[in-house]
């Protein structure tokens, strides 16, 4: 009877009928773990594509990874809120909105998808976005950089149209405590419902979109925006693993495998930003959404342009991966530093010697 | 929509006879009812995720981080 070599390397998976690396799916539950954890996304851009190159089928990457990222919010949703960074009333107050926008961007792709031009705009609208997002923090991060003084710890302050719409006097008014605002009951529902067709129509999370929204239109301090974001990834990851698992697209043992990685990188993620200053978090942020950018303009040419398309695909999966440990490697480099710096403090030292 | 249900059926038994034991009964699970397959799906995930939390919130305050609180470092 022949082994193949490295066989207990390999295992199987029922529901899509195909062997998988194991190593490699503890090693991208990490790199996305360490991530979300940090920016308070879930990540579906960057594990659907490490999953589908792992060799799950492209419907069992997205199932699973819902799945996956529905355990590892949960995770990271904790130990945010002992941070004091989740604002469950903000929280639960915008999922109305993103329940009912999720929906809605779910119909508008059956309509695209109608009219064959789903990829296409789809597409399309991913990268108008990403750029937009990634012009609004690039504009902050520049203004906070010429500033002497310390800025507030949001948006903007040269936004005066930002600044007018979180002043709209809509009743009922409501007060969010643990992110320092009060704004119109309105306001974050209008959020949720914008983020949340937007999180329909592009098929992922949302965390991209929605921190920078509370950052830059509700006026969160990053942190808040962080742990608050996750809240919601958990719930729609939650409502999204539910719905793919019912199609039979979910691979469970994948997703435990990947879950048992995400769980120290959403651990790690979180910690460190205990270490890091919000400007900061922006600045890799930008890094992140720059880079998200590009893949899906490669993919996007290799839609207008068929000829080397397979091509393009590769160079776009390549450039996520290496984005994940690229920025994994950085966070994990800015946490190591950080628990050094706490250890050495008296509160560290006694912590330590409690035990 | 039958012949769809009857392809699902089909690729069911194919794949099962390919392995015995846990993942044939899993199998069997969702060819059985969907519904309940993914109420179990759901409460392993959140179970499981909310187990490795506490793993991992253990072995951070063994390593001596303060897991209570934080500076906020704005700026």
């Amino acid at each position: 009877m022949s082994v193949r070599v490295g066989e207990w390397f390999y295992v199987w998976m029922p529901m899509a009928g195909t062997e998988i690396f194991w190593p490699g799916l503890v090693i991208l539950g990490f790199g996305v773990g360490v991530i979300g954890g940090f920016f308070g996304i879930g990540g579906g851009w960057m594990a659907t594509p490490g999953l589908n190159l792992l060799g799950l089928p492209m419907a069992f990457a997205i199932g699973t990874d819902l799945t996956h990222m529905a355990g590892k919010s949960i995770i990271s949703t904790f130990r945010h809120a002992r941070f004091g960074n989740v604002d469950y009333r903000l929280g639960a107050t915008m999922v109305l909105g993103t329940v009912c926008g999720f929906e809605a961007g779910a119909q508008t792709v059956m309509w695209l998808e109608r009219l064959g031009k789903v990829e296409l705009y789809v597409r399309l609208a991913y990268l108008v976005l990403l750029a937009a997002i990634a012009r609004a923090i690039l504009a902050d991060l520049r203004t906070r950089r010429r500033s002497p003084t310390p800025q507030p710890a949001f948006g903007p302050k040269s936004s005066v149209v930002l600044a007018k719409i979180r002043e709209i006097e809509l009743p009922p008014m409501l007060e969010f405590p643990q992110a320092g605002i009060r704004c119109s009951f309105w306001l974050p529902v209008a959020v949720g419902l914008l983020t949340g067709w937007l999180c329909g129509l592009l098929g992922i999370g949302g965390g991209l979109i929605r921190v920078p929204a509370l950052i830059y239109l509700l006026g969160c301090p990053t942190h808040v925006a962080v742990g608050t974001d996750l809240f919601e990834v958990a719930i729609s990851g939650l409502y999204g693993a539910a719905t793919y698992t019912y199609k039979g697209r979910t691979e469970l043992v994948a997703a435990l495998i990947m879950l048992v990685g995400a769980s120290a990188g959403a651990q790690i993620g979180c910690v460190a930003t205990k270490y890091v200053h919000g400007y900061r978090i922006r600045a890799l942020l930008v890094v992140a959404v720059a880079g998200c950018a590009v893949s899906i303009a490669l993919k996007l040419v290799g839609t207008v342009q068929p000829r080397g398309a397979q091509l393009l695909q590769s160079v776009a999966t390549v450039l996520i991966l290496a984005l994940v440990a690229g920025l994994a490697a950085e966070i994990l480099r800015q946490f190591i530093r950080g628990v050094r710096q706490e250890r050495a403090t008296p509160v560290g030292q006694a912590a330590r010697g409690a035990r | 929509m039958t012949a769809a249900v009857k392809g699902a059926e089909l690729l069911a038994q194919m794949r099962s006879s390919l392995f015995q034991g846990w993942a044939e009964r899993w199998l069997a699970l969702y060819a059985k009812s969907p519904f309940q397959f993914t109420v179990i799906t759901i409460a392993v995930v959140v179970t499981v995720g909310a187990f490795l939390g506490m793993i991992t919130d253990f072995i951070i305050k063994r390593l001596g981080i303060d897991l209570n609180s934080r500076e906020v470092r704005e700026k």
